[in-house]
């Protein structure tokens, strides 16, 4: 059977455009057979005539699913079989050879059945979503501008060059801000037109199908962002390490709540959800598990030390690939065999970009104060006989290493040993 | 917001209580009456009736007087048959008050 994918997004509010958009499929001969991620429908080819659609608001989370049972059953004995269930909306097309009213024939009590099924939630979602943010910045704001703590340019080099799916969110976030103000404003509008509807006892209004299309579009991007973000999670895991445990386990909990729960029997889509957060939760388990295996496989963009000859890997210490940059660091030591046999102790930072703007603007954030560039590309700052700091760059990459050590032990030869590793 | 203490009743919950003051019905056999009635001229959609019925329920106007097959029975309370009483009554006298005007062709 012929089967077609069509994007799908609508906003909740905007139930009436997405049934228009049904009804206009059902009459060039498509029914409606599933929809996926709230941003694409499934049709298939029918011969059905006079099929029509029906989009109903509802509760995805009913406090009492035998409510939900009855009300469903009385759609079904009215002509309505329900085909779809997608955020908060309820989809129905007219049964064979019925010719159903419409779900809703009464303004007041669609506008009522808005406010108690959806309304009254999403504007809960909204404020816990606007607490959570303000007291996450409440908490990190504070941060900024203490001695020693790092700056929002170092916090955002170290994103940059950690994690290939933060920078994606983070270059999205005014876009997901600038989306929530225009969602605030479109469902105000709509909503203070449906309190005059109900009052005029008109059919409550609906927007112009251009501007649903717009509104839908953009919630599309921003889905589509969100999903690129989660299907690059399991490979930033399994890079990057950026996940913590507690997400896949709590997900995996969720999951077997969902699937085991008599509560949500009866709701098929929260299975279906939880059966897709469950082998989301395994395959970033995996990578977690993998890491160390694959970045044996692929060390990155930045060769793995040690450095100075004769020393050990005292800790591996970290290595990240983002996107734009890469960052590595880690300890080397090296330790006397004889009773007063030399010593060391280096620390070992090392960037590169992918761009010279990246690396330029990365490198500004470098602290040289009380540097010396002795040589072209080298910065070198001694404290002391034993102790020296060093920096080497070339073109995108630089390697800064903090020595403690041995007095004896040769700082041009340390140099050297920088200038061969950048050469890898 | 209009008819929020169901003072007056609008014209789906007028013919919803008239199709409850006989024998119980079920929700579809509810929309059956009330289109027969009005010989399709009023349909009361299925979301509809089911948040009219919870509201009269509610408010005493009918009760549940049976479950069959998962589906269950209306029939009006004393109370329901006095509100349909009276909103029959507030019709009949809007009628009549138009009545001399709009056929018998006295002035207003």
């Amino acid at each position: 059977m012929k089967t077609c994918w069509r994007p799908f997004s609508y906003l909740i509010i905007h139930r009436q455009a997405a049934q228009d958009r049904l009804n206009a499929m059902a009459e060039q001969g498509w029914e409606l057979e599933k929809i996926r991620f709230e941003c694409l429908a499934k049709f298939r080819r029918t011969s059905r005539k006079h099929l029509r659609y029906f989009v109903d608001f509802t509760d995805p989370k009913p406090k009492d699913p035998c409510e939900e049972s009855e009300y469903l059953r009385l759609c079904a004995d009215a002509g309505w079989e329900w085909v779809e269930q997608m955020s908060y909306w309820n989809i129905y097309a007219s049964a064979p050879d019925r010719d159903p009213a419409p779900i809703q024939t009464d303004p007041e009590v669609e506008y009522q059945r808005y406010r108690k099924k959806v309304g009254r939630r999403s504007w809960i979602g909204v404020a816990i979503v606007a607490a959570i943010l303000a007291v996450y910045a409440l908490l990190m704001l504070p941060a900024f501008g203490r001695p020693y703590s790092p700056t929002a340019g170092e916090l955002l080099r170290g994103l940059l060059s950690s994690s290939l799916s933060l920078p994606l969110i983070l270059a999205a976030l005014p876009l997901f801000l600038l989306w929530g103000l225009v969602y605030l404003i479109v469902l105000g509008h709509r909503l203070r037109l449906w309190r005059r509807d109900v009052e005029d006892g008109l059919p409550l209004s609906a927007p112009s199908p251009r501007q649903a299309g717009v509104l839908g579009g953009v919630k599309l991007v921003c889905l589509l962002l969100i999903g690129g973000y989660f299907l690059l999670l399991p490979l930033d895991s399994l890079l990057n390490g950026v996940v913590n445990w507690g997400f896949p386990v709590g997900l995996l909990i969720g999951a077997a709540i969902l699937v085991f729960s008599d509560r949500y029997k009866g709701l098929p889509q929260y299975r279906r959800r939880a059966r897709a957060a469950a082998v989301f939760s395994v395959i970033l388990l995996a990578c977690m598990l993998f890491r160390g295996p694959a970045r044996a496989l692929f060390p990155g963009r930045l060769p793995p030390g040690p450095i100075v000859a004769g020393f050990e890997d005292d800790d591996p210490g970290k290595r990240t690939d983002g996107l734009l940059g890469s960052h590595a660091n880690w300890w080397e030591k090296i330790l006397p065999t004889e009773e007063e046999g030399p010593w060391g102790l280096v620390s070992v930072q090392a960037w590169t970009w992918t761009s010279d703007a990246a690396a330029d603007w990365a490198f500004a954030l470098e602290d040289l104060q009380g540097m010396e560039e002795t040589a072209p590309g080298l910065w070198r700052q001694d404290w002391g006989e034993d102790q020296v700091d060093l920096l080497l760059r070339r073109g995108r990459t630089w390697v800064r290493v903090y020595w403690h050590g041995d007095e004896a032990l040769d700082r041009q030869a340390l140099a050297e040993a920088l200038e061969r590793y950048l050469e890898r | 917001m209009a008819r929020k203490k169901l003072e007056t009743l609008t014209e789906q919950m007028y013919y919803v209580l008239l199709a409850l003051s006989g024998p119980p019905r079920h929700g579809y056999g509810i929309m059956q009456a009330v289109s027969e009635r009005t010989q399709g001229r009023v349909n009361v959609g299925a979301g509809t009736l089911y948040a009219l019925l919870g509201r009269f329920e509610t408010k005493g106007l009918i009760r549940q007087a049976a479950a069959h097959d998962v589906r269950k029975y209306y029939v009006l309370t004393d109370a329901g048959r006095r509100a349909l009483v009276k909103e029959y009554q507030r019709l009949k006298r809007q009628v009549e008050d138009g009545q001399d005007i709009l056929e018998g062709g006295t002035a207003p």
